[in-house]
């Protein structure tokens, strides 16, 4: 196995299946992350990061790799538009129970180039702030933080 | 939540601890093996400064196979700018550090 790019860890004092449905539900993730993820999430399907603009459009599909409520999910990564054969990211989401609380790590390898690199780091620290915000307080954060200038 | 940033700020306290985050954040996922080399610091100490900075969760590791690595985790420090900074605030703040990264290299 490659070395992840990126490991992110946060508490949220959530349960896991509530961590596990602000992941998968595309209501509750159109709520936090501006896209809604969308996939019946059994192994193997597909799922895809549409946009919430109303036009349905998918910024990022791929594959759901493992799939065991509500502590571990794996998906590919991959941008639609890229060619068949371009290279793919994982992404792991980990939910472990620590008593009131829950430690949510993030796993994102396989990451192409620096660009996308880049743009893993910035995206995943606010996505994962808003997700704690959400779950702890029942709202997300005023303004989508990935859209700070 | 209070308790939890003191952590936060106590970790970042100490220079050798920021210096261990610089290092992972020019190159994440190194061993430990490969941090003490490029500190020219003895294991017993980095490896107690990279305590601290778990306990804080600053930094995260992981196992690949008897190889722990270490990845500088910033959810805590986005936290810190969230709670204090505006989003309006940024462009201001950013165009001052620019103008002072400017200033500095001409003198």
């Amino acid at each position: 196995m490659a070395k992840p790019t990126f490991v992110y860890v946060t508490y949220i004092k959530a349960t896991p299946e509530r961590v596990w449905r602000a992941l998968t539900d595309a209501d509750t993730t159109a709520a936090y992350w501006g896209h809604s993820n969308v996939s019946d999430w059994q192994v193997g399907s597909p799922w895809e990061h549409q946009r919430t603009d109303g036009s349905g459009t998918a910024d990022v599909t791929g594959t759901v790799v493992e799939s065991t409520p509500p502590s571990r999910l794996v998906t590919t990564w991959a941008d639609p538009e890229a060619a068949p054969d371009a290279a793919v990211s994982q992404v792991t989401f980990q939910i472990e129970a620590h008593g009131e609380l829950v430690r949510l790590t993030v796993t994102h390898e396989d990451l192409a180039d620096e660009a996308e690199r880049d743009q893993a780091a910035a995206g995943w620290s606010a996505v994962i702030s808003n997700l704690k915000t959400l779950l702890e307080t029942g709202r997300a954060l005023p303004q989508a933080p990935w859209e700070m200038p | 939540m209070s308790a939890a940033l003191d952590v936060v700020f106590k970790a970042l306290a100490d220079p050798t601890r920021r210096l261990l985050l610089d290092r992972l954040h020019e190159r994440n996922g190194q061993s430990l093996g490969e941090l003490c080399e490029r500190l020219g610091m003895r294991r017993q100490s980095v490896t107690q400064h990279l305590a601290i900075l778990e306990a804080a969760n600053l930094v995260t590791t992981i196992w690949r196979g008897r190889e722990k690595l270490h990845y500088l985790n910033p959810v805590p420090l986005h936290q810190i700018q969230e709670r204090w900074i505006d989003k309006f605030e940024r462009p201001r703040l950013r165009a001052l550090s620019a103008l002072k990264r400017k200033a500095e290299e001409e003198t």
